[in-house]
This record gives structure tokens, C-alpha cells and sequence, in this order.
């Protein structure tokens, strides 16, 4: 794999979220690559960071703090190391984890529940049922909007396959 | 003696004159209070929810529980989403997916009286709601009111709302061939309020996903201009000129595109008061083909268009030709032929 290859999944590696064989791999390149070993410690540290906050118990209302301070973050300049790039924009390193975390739980869902394909012939699937999650999340917050129904649409589009 | 029974006969001969309509056919007012009894009465209770996906029906049971301002509380119990689990205070959405073991945070948009009063003005506008009559739900008795669209080729719903509280205490959502979309009503509920920890996610919890909590910012913070949008993303937000009949635009929002590249989309979102249709347009070329394509899913009617370097996704609930009137009408960038 190549370093850009492995800079588009290490978000995936680090939640677990690959495939054992390509995490594997990926474990083998960071063993040989410096480059891509420092933008791995740089989300290590990023991570340990909120750990350290989850181990300490943070009383009532500071998650709310802490998240309210990362998506208020200004973004950082385009310079540098991929990563921390990456972190100061949370929605783009959101935007490959969302869409890998839809496709894991489509393959999911597929192999456990089944009976929910999508039949759009001529869309792709992965865009579609992320763009109906979203639209089911805006919907329901609409007056006399049904919340319990939206939600279960929105969590169902989740777990949609990708494949037909 | 016979002009007093010619007057009788004239009486019950003469023909009906429509009188003015009851107050209660105009199931309005009732919305109104509804709309505010939906934010201020506390309560708990036990939903029963069913969400059509194509020919398949997904039921489910939900504990939920409201506690002014803005606090909400849902847990699935049975069914495929067995044990998602939603808390949402006034800032943010916690989403728990027991599936996935990953809890999501999202802001939440503000639902200002303003807002909610421009929407009630809009559902006025754009439905009629009338009065079907009383039901029982959970035990209390609920005025029936279906909202009907005004404009053909919408969505359309059924309210319960509670006779003495105002609460609403079921819906059904139905789509303009009337066929239903989903059904959600109270089997139990208790006006009363859970303790403030129902309302918060368990410290174990936030532990045990530490390592995988996500944030979602779809809904983002609020809405903006479509010009604000386009000076964070760096390309210019295109809006249909065309919608359907009485939506206005909410605004603009940025989401996480879905296509990988790890790029933001726009999503900009069109309201009748009742019903939504969500425009997202990603300004990079990630479109298979150059033609308008149309696509369905089971829970909403999508149409794509991609032209150049940008690729829209029409979403909603209404008529497909709605969808791709829209489609048809968005612009060419500016300096861009078609």
C-alpha cells in the first residue's frame, strides 16, 4: 500500500473498523515508514487525549463542553502533516469513518437481518442511504414531527447495504 | 290554522343553506397549542413505532421520556434497533448504536419560538386541518386531525393530539398516493418526569466508546445563507430556481460527504411547515455519468443530477416529478455553460 492509501484508512485502522488482513498490512507499513508512523502518533495522542477525559469521570454537562469545543475549532492551515489537518477538521475525518462505518454495518445488516436491499438502480448506495439518513435526522426535527419513527428510518438507513 | 302548516312544510321543505363551517372543523387552533405542549409538558411513556421500507415494515417499542427545556430520551426496545438509544438536551444529540457500539454526537438545530411560529404560519399556508373526530390513545382521549396539503403531490398526516394537555400523542405520515410511511402512538404514558440522569448518556457508557465516539455534525449549528456556505466550501452553492408550491428555503447546512474522498457537501433544506425536501450538492466531480439519473430507496425518492464538476441528490418524500422539476431548474455555475 501506498502512503496515501494508508493516510485515507489509518482513521478505520485506529477504530477498527478494517479488515483484519488489511489492518495487518497497514500495521507492516507503519513499522517501515516514518512518515506515516508520526501521523500515527500524532492520532494516537489525539486519542489518548480523550480517553484521559472518558477515565476521569467528567461530571454533568463537560461532554457537552468538549465537543462543543472541538466542532468550534478554527480551521488550521492546509500545511504540514495530513493528520493533524485531519483533526483540526473533524468533518472530514468524520466523512470516511461515516461512510466506512455505513458500509460495515450494511454488510451487517445484509448477513443478519436482511429483507431491507435498497432498489435504487441507478444511484450509488452508499451516497444515497447517507443522504436519506440525513434527510430523515433534518425531517425530524420538523414540527409534529414522528421523532420515534424519523429515528428508526435514520438508524435503519445506517445499517442499508451497500451492495444489491 | 293552514298558513301555520304551509309554513311548516315550507320549513322543512326549503333546502339546506351551508352555515358557517364549526369552529372545531378548523383543527388549527388545536395545532397551535399542540405545538407548544409538545416542548412544555413533561411526561413518559412507551411509543409503538412502524416505519414502512419498501414492502417490509420494521416495528418497534420505545421508552421515551420529555423534560423541559428540550430534554429527550429515547430507547428502542425490541425489533432490529433493539437498544439504540437517543439523549438530546438543548446543545447536542447523543446517539448510541448498540450494533456498531459507537455513540455519535450531533448539535442541535435551535427551535426558537420565532422558527417554530414561521413553520406553524407555513403548515397554515399549506394544509388544512380538519377535525376528524375523538379516539382513545393510551387512555386518553385525543382529537383526531388529519392535516391535509393544499398543493397536490405532498405528504400528508394524521395527528392525535390530547384533549386536555395538548400533547401529541400519536401521528401517522402518509405519502400523496396516501400510502402509509410510518405510524408512531403512546400505548402508556405518565405526565410526570423522569430523574435529570435519564437524560444523559452513562458515564460507563461514554467509557466504554470512548475510543469510538463520532460526531456527526449533519445538522451542524444553524442554518446559513447559501453565500456563508459557499465561502467555507469553496464552491458555489447552486439552488434550484424552481420548487414546488408554498416551500421556502430553511437554509444551508454542511455535511460529510458520503462518495470517500473525504470532501464536505452542501445540503440545503426546503420546508411546507410539514415536509421536507433536502437538496445536497457536492462540488467535486464523484458522479458516475453526466445524465439525470432517478433512484429510490425504500424510506424516500431520491433524483441525482451531476453536471460538471457538481453532483446534487434531490431527497424527499414528495411526487418524483417534484424532485426532478427541481433538478431541471438548478443554474449553471457562474461563467459555466450548460
Amino acid at each position: 500500500m501506498e502512503c496515501r492509501e494508508i493516510e485515507r484508512l489509518l482513521p478505520d485502522y485506529s477504530v477498527g473498523l478494517l479488515r483484519p488482513r488489511q489492518g495487518e498490512a497497514i500495521a507492516a507499513h507503519l513499522e517501515r515508514c516514518p512518515g506515516c508512523a508520526r501521523e500515527w502518533q500524532a492520532l494516537q495522542n489525539v486519542m489518548g487525549l480523550v480517553e484521559q477525559f472518558g477515565a476521569l469521570e467528567p461530571p454533568t454537562g463537560l461532554w457537552n463542553g468538549v465537543f462543543n469545543r472541538i466542532t468550534a475549532e478554527e480551521p488550521a492551515p492546509r500545511r504540514g502533516l495530513a493528520w493533524p489537518r485531519l483533526w483540526a477538521h473533524p468533518r472530514r475525518a468524520m466523512a470516511s469513518a461515516v461512510a466506512a462505518a455505513a458500509l460495515a454495518g450494511g454488510v451487517w445488516f445484509a448477513t443478519t437481518m436482511g429483507g431491507f436491499s435498497p432498489h435504487g438502480p441507478d444511484v450509488e448506495d452508499v451516497e444515497l442511504v447517507g443522504a436519506v439518513r440525513e434527510h430523515a435526522l433534518a425531517s425530524s426535527e420538523g414540527i409534529f414531527a414522528d421523532r420515534a419513527g424519523l429515528e428508526s428510518l435514520a438508524v435503519l438507513a445506517s445499517y442499508e447495504p451497500r451492495g444489491r | 290554522m293552514l298558513g301555520l302548516v304551509g309554513s311548516a312544510v315550507w320549513w322543512r321543505s326549503r333546502p339546506a343553506r351551508p352555515g358557517p363551517p364549526s369552529p372545531l372543523h378548523d383543527a388549527m387552533p388545536i395545532l397551535a397549542w399542540a405545538l407548544h405542549a409538545c416542548y412544555g409538558v413533561n411526561h413518559v411513556g412507551e411509543e409503538v413505532t412502524t416505519v414502512s421500507s419498501g414492502k417490509n415494515e420494521v416495528t418497534a417499542r420505545v421508552r421515551l421520556a420529555y423534560r423541559r427545556p428540550g430534554l429527550t430520551w429515547l430507547r428502542y426496545l425490541d425489533g432490529p434497533l433493539k437498544g439504540v438509544e437517543v439523549w438530546e438536551d438543548s446543545n447536542r444529540t447523543y446517539r448510541y448504536l448498540p450494533s456498531k457500539d459507537r455513540l455519535e454526537v450531533a448539535p442541535v438545530a435551535p427551535s426558537r419560538p420565532p422558527q417554530l411560529e414561521r413553520r406553524l404560519d407555513l403548515v397554515r399556508a399549506n394544509y388544512e386541518a380538519v377535525l376528524e373526530g375523538s379516539t382513545a390513545i393510551a387512555g386518553r382521549q385525543a382529537h383526531q386531525i388529519a392535516l391535509r396539503p393544499r398543493h397536490p403531490g405532498n405528504p400528508w398526516k394524521r395527528l392525535w393530539i390530547d384533549e386536555e394537555t395538548y400533547l401529541m400523542l400519536g401521528s401517522e405520515d402518509y405519502d400523496a398516493q396516501d400510502r402509509r410511511l410510518r405510524s408512531t402512538r403512546f400505548v402508556s404514558l405518565k405526565l410526570d418526569t423522569a430523574p435529570e440522569s435519564a437524560f444523559q448518556p452513562k458515564v460507563d457508557l461514554l467509557k466504554r466508546v470512548s475510543k469510538r465516539v463520532t460526531w456527526n455534525p449533519a445538522a451542524d449549528e444553524a442554518p446559513a445563507s447559501a453565500a456563508q456556505i459557499a465561502r467555507r466550501v469553496g464552491f458555489a452553492v447552486l439552488l434550484p430556481k424552481s420548487v414546488p408550491p408554498g416551500y421556502q428555503l430553511l437554509g444551508s447546512f454542511l455535511v460529510p460527504c458520503q462518495c470517500g474522498r473525504g470532501d464536505e457537501l452542501v445540503r440545503s433544506q426546503f420546508t411546507d411547515g410539514l415536509n421536507t425536501i433536502s437538496v445536497f450538492q457536492c462540488g467535486h466531480p464523484c458522479a458516475r455519468g453526466s445524465d439525470c439519473m432517478v433512484g429510490s430507496c425504500p424510506q424516500a425518492v431520491a433524483v441525482r443530477l451531476a453536471r460538471g464538476e457538481d453532483t446534487f441528490l434531490f431527497v424527499g418524500e414528495v411526487d418524483r416529478s417534484m424532485l426532478e422539476q427541481m433538478a431541471q431548474s438548478v443554474p449553471p455555475r457562474p461563467g459555466h455553460g450548460r
